[in-house]
């Protein structure tokens, strides 16, 4: 794991641990999230990614280890962190106008950035069309959309280019880039190599249900090309797979 | 209102409610004298057992088979689309979560008693009777079951990963509580007690009219314990283990609320005829009477004594003795077998120490033992009892409401509010108002097609011309203004001007309406052209009813006739029923293959010769092949048709006859 300023942490995860029978999920898994960073948690599919998001929203119970927020411990993570699931169709009857709003009603979400954010994600012209009837690009957008909305400094975000075309995916990554700020941290779990190195300042890798490694692309590179013991500038995609 | 199975459970609650409101009146009609029944029964009868309590009977049903449905799809479905994992990271306890659905969904329940409102109005209307806190104790009872029911299917629903396996763990409960229920029947004892608290017993003493506190105690207790559970399951976070060890703690602190609450003694007798409650004299006396009072009844569960002696008696002296305990003894479940024993049978009391030994169930005998051993003298005189409320009356009007109005409204407004969805679908907003306006008038309609009355109404129809309402088939008919009224004219003149050419009578459609294959019409067109007939649109077929119109005759040399047309063929046979103001008698005419025939003539009489430009009543009644025609009330012909009707109906005259006609109202059976 790289070095890391626990002073600026605002999420320090510290010894996670999952397991589903004899299947362990999450091995004694622990990072940190900094403040006005996009983190990403790269990893194959199976490796855990969203166990351990799910584990640190507070949706499903670890079975050992720790989660800080700053200085205090886990309980108080409803005013810290918002997570947005993948694959999951809220309120399916209602439009999206209907979501969205009440959303920012029932979270108390950001008012002052709501007309940009629908403008960001070219949500107008779906505002009146049910969450069901929406394509599967559609209801990531919404789910963005939601996750920007709500007032929380910390998002995290399960596979937030799913179902989005090339295009999309650019422009939803510039979106978040856009919306981040000193009081704004994204944690963005993400499958696909190439968008993550497009859009993270910092990258968790988890395989197997542990960490791999955590840190920059440079240190992730260096620590690649160490261990395979040749140049893998600029291919993320051959330093995950010697790193994992 | 997004929830389509909340409106699906609101579309069928009204045929639910219309079928036992309407059987229920209609048995207590019967049981009121329409059958012969003899007074004395009917005196007996109170609408809260005959009338209110069986139509209530359908939010029993709809709560155990579709109230949880509807539950489970509004606590399951955010679990299953994902909103629940939002939700819960808003910060909100689970608990109010929970609750505030638990709320909505009872909000939603009172919207589904709407029905119930329609019956007690209908009720009403048709004289009977309503005795408001019996109504209450109705109510409460129903409201607190579906209460039971909704935080029941959100523990259910919070406890299983699909709402499928909500769905079969709330019907296991419902029928759990059946067999409960069934097996305490014969069982007695602990099982009797404990299925007492079940929600389909709990209902039972508020259909007496009588309200127990410790019942509404323990329903609010399993309304809790459930909400709480539900709450417990919600939160995802916390390991499986800890959640079902805190609903086992839920659980065994409910049971001892329950316990505790079975030793809460006030109640209250709310029912009219105070069938709960001894009379004011013995209560008075049997108030005194504070010595701890043991009865040990050597009866079997299942034998008709115990029923009655619990039912009539012991339940009331619980309510009205400060210290009562009752015990039931027997070896077997049936007691057949027990008859031979020496005890069986026999009722000990115990008061104070001292004992008597009686065999009596009766009120009366009961009574009188405990008086006996209390050394007080019983009430010298009986009180007077109470009069039911009889009513032989037919529910008027309710089958079209409940089983037509009530799901085409439930439609339309969902359809309403359902409206961006259906956008969505293709369906613009104006074709949904539409065809909401279409279900508006659908009960109209609805009104002209079912059992209900059809009167034409004239009001629309343009003056001077033909009318609309009816189709001219043979003669002049047309439109003209009476005073405030429109009425239809049949115009005897151009008769008379063609009366030698009588073709030139027929109606040009005629002949497309009868078409051109009945060639037996146009062979006999000379005698059918005597009669201007003109037929009803909208009513291809009558059968069986009664057909009534108003006629005013105003001219005629040959004849003064008018007429109600019925059982017409394709063919153009007819059947017609008169009043003929030159000859001033009432008949019943065939008109056969081209051939008019007399079927009957009504006595002639004084009364028949009615005032000449003066409005009056001809109504024929037809059930199977019993007819009957009525003039201004009375009847005037009867006969017994050798075959029934069918066909279409209308307007008939004879050749020069000029009448006005008006109040066509037609009453199907």
């Amino acid at each position: 794991m790289g070095a890391f300023n626990a002073a600026e942490a605002l999420v320090r995860v510290d010894g996670l641990s999952k397991t589903y029978g004899r299947l362990h999920a999450l091995d004694g898994v622990g990072f940190s999230i900094r403040a006005g960073e996009i983190l990403g948690l790269i990893g194959p599919n199976g490796a855990g990614k969203t166990t351990l998001f799910e584990c640190v929203a507070g949706l499903e119970a670890a079975d050992r280890g720790d989660i800080f927020f700053g200085s205090v411990d886990g309980r108080h993570r409803s005013s810290k962190l918002f997570y947005v699931p993948d694959g999951i169709a809220p309120w399916p009857e209602q439009p999206v106008r209907w979501v969205l709003e009440y959303s920012l009603g029932f979270f108390g979400g950001r008012h002052e950035i709501y007309e940009q954010v629908l403008d960001d994600l070219a949500l107008a012209p779906l505002m009146q069309v049910p969450i069901c009837a929406l394509s599967k690009g559609q209801r990531k957008r919404t789910l963005l959309a939601l996750g920007l909305l709500a007032p929380q400094p910390i998002l995290l975000i399960d596979e937030p280019f799913e179902g989005l075309d090339l295009r999309q995916s650019r422009e939803a990554a510039a979106t978040l880039r856009k919306h981040l700020t000193p009081d704004r941290t994204f944690f963005l779990s993400i499958h696909q190599i190439a968008d993550a190195a497009k859009v993270c300042d910092r990258f968790v890798l988890l395989s197997g249900g542990r960490v791999v490694a955590e840190g920059t692309l440079d240190t992730l590179t260096a620590l690649a090309c160490r261990r395979v013991g040749r140049n893998l500038l600029e291919d993320f995609e051959e330093v995950f797979l010697a790193l994992t | 209102m997004s929830s389509r199975s909340w409106w699906v459970m609101l579309a069928l609650i009204g045929p639910l409610v219309g079928v036992s409101f309407i059987s229920a009146v209609r048995s207590y009609a019967e049981a009121s004298g329409q059958g012969g029944t003899a007074a004395g029964l009917a005196d007996a009868l109170f609408p809260l057992d005959g009338v209110v309590a069986p139509t209530f009977s359908a939010y029993e049903i709809a709560a155990s088979f579709l109230l949880p449905f509807v539950a489970i799809r509004a606590i399951a479905g955010d679990r299953t689309s994902g909103a629940l994992k939002l939700e819960l990271q808003q910060g909100m306890m689970p608990l109010s979560m929970v609750g505030i659905k638990a709320v909505v969904l009872g909000a939603g329940w009172l919207l589904a008693g709407i029905p119930i409102v329609v019956a007690g109005i209908l009720w009403a209307s048709y004289g009977g009777s309503l005795y408001a806190p019996e109504i209450g104790s109705l109510a409460l009872g129903h409201l607190l079951n579906a209460g039971i029911v909704i935080a029941l299917a959100a523990a259910a629903a919070s406890l299983s990963e699909h709402p499928s396996t909500a769905a079969i763990l709330v019907l296991a409960f419902t029928v759990g509580t059946w067999v409960l229920s069934f097996v305490a029947a014969f069982q007695g004892g602990i099982w009797e007690q404990i299925a007492s608290y079940t929600p389909s017993e709990m209902l039972q003493a508020f259909r007496r009219g009588l309200v127990r506190l410790d019942l509404v105690l323990a329903a609010f207790v399993l309304i809790a314990a459930s909400l709480v559970v539900a709450a417990v399951w919600m939160r995802l976070g916390v390991p499986v283990r800890r959640r079902a060890t805190e609903s086992f703690v839920i659980l065994c602190v409910a049971a001892v609320f329950v316990f505790v609450a079975t030793f809460v003694k006030p109640s209250w007798d709310v029912s009219e005829n105070e069938r709960n409650s001894f009379g004011e004299s013995e209560a008075v006396l049997l108030s005194k009477i504070t010595a701890p009072l043991r009865i040990e009844a050597h009866l079997a569960p299942e034998d008709p004594r115990r029923f009655d002696l619990e039912k009539q008696t012991l339940g009331k002296l619980r309510r009205t003795m400060p210290d009562v305990t009752v015990e039931y003894v027997s070896g077997t479940a049936t007691g057949l077998f027990e008859q031979a024993s020496a005890h069986y049978g026999e009722i000990w009391y115990d008061l104070g120490g001292k004992r008597i030994v009686g065999r009596a169930t009766t009120t009366d005998g009961v009574l009188d033992a405990i008086y006996e051993l209390a050394g007080i003298q019983p009430p010298q005189e009986g009180e007077a009892g109470h009069r039911g409320h009889p009513l032989a009356a037919q529910p008027t009007g309710a089958m079209p409401v409940f089983y037509v109005a009530w799901p085409l409204a439930v439609l339309g407004l969902g359809l309403f509010f359902q409206r961006r969805r259906f956008r969505m679908k293709g369906l613009s907003r104006r074709d949904l108002m539409l065809a909401a306006a279409a279900c508006a008038g659908a009960p109209l309609y609805a009104a002209r097609l079912s059992a209900a009355e059809l009167k034409v109404d004239l009001s629309s129809e343009r003056v001077g011309q033909p009318p609309t309402t009816f189709q001219p088939i043979v003669g002049t008919w047309r439109v003209v203004q009476d005073g405030g009224d429109r009425v239809i004219m049949v115009d005897g003149q151009p008769w008379k001007a063609n009366q030698n050419n009588r073709t030139a009578l027929l109606a040009e459609r005629a002949r497309s309406f009868y078409n051109a294959s009945q060639e037996d019409f146009i062979d006999n067109v000379k005698q059918f052209a005597y009669y201007p007939i003109a037929t009803l649109n909208g009513v291809d077929n009558f059968s069986n009813g009664a057909i009534s119109l108003k006629f005013k005759t105003l001219a005629g040399d040959l004849d003064r006739c008018s007429g109600i047309l019925f059982n017409v063929k394709p063919n153009g046979d007819w059947l017609s029923t008169r009043y003929n103001d030159t000859e001033y008698n009432i008949t019943l005419w065939t008109f056969r293959d081209g051939i008019r025939k007399l079927v009957r003539r009504g006595p002639g009489r004084e009364p028949w010769h009615l005032a000449r430009d003066q409005w009056h009543e001809l109504r024929m009644t037809v059930a199977g092949t019993d007819f009957k025609t009525y003039i201004d009330g009375q009847l005037a012909l009867e006969y017994t048709l050798p075959e029934p009707v069918s066909g279409k109906i209308g307007l008939w005259s004879k050749t020069d006859s000029t009448s006005y006609f008006k109040d066509y109202i037609v009453e199907p059976a």
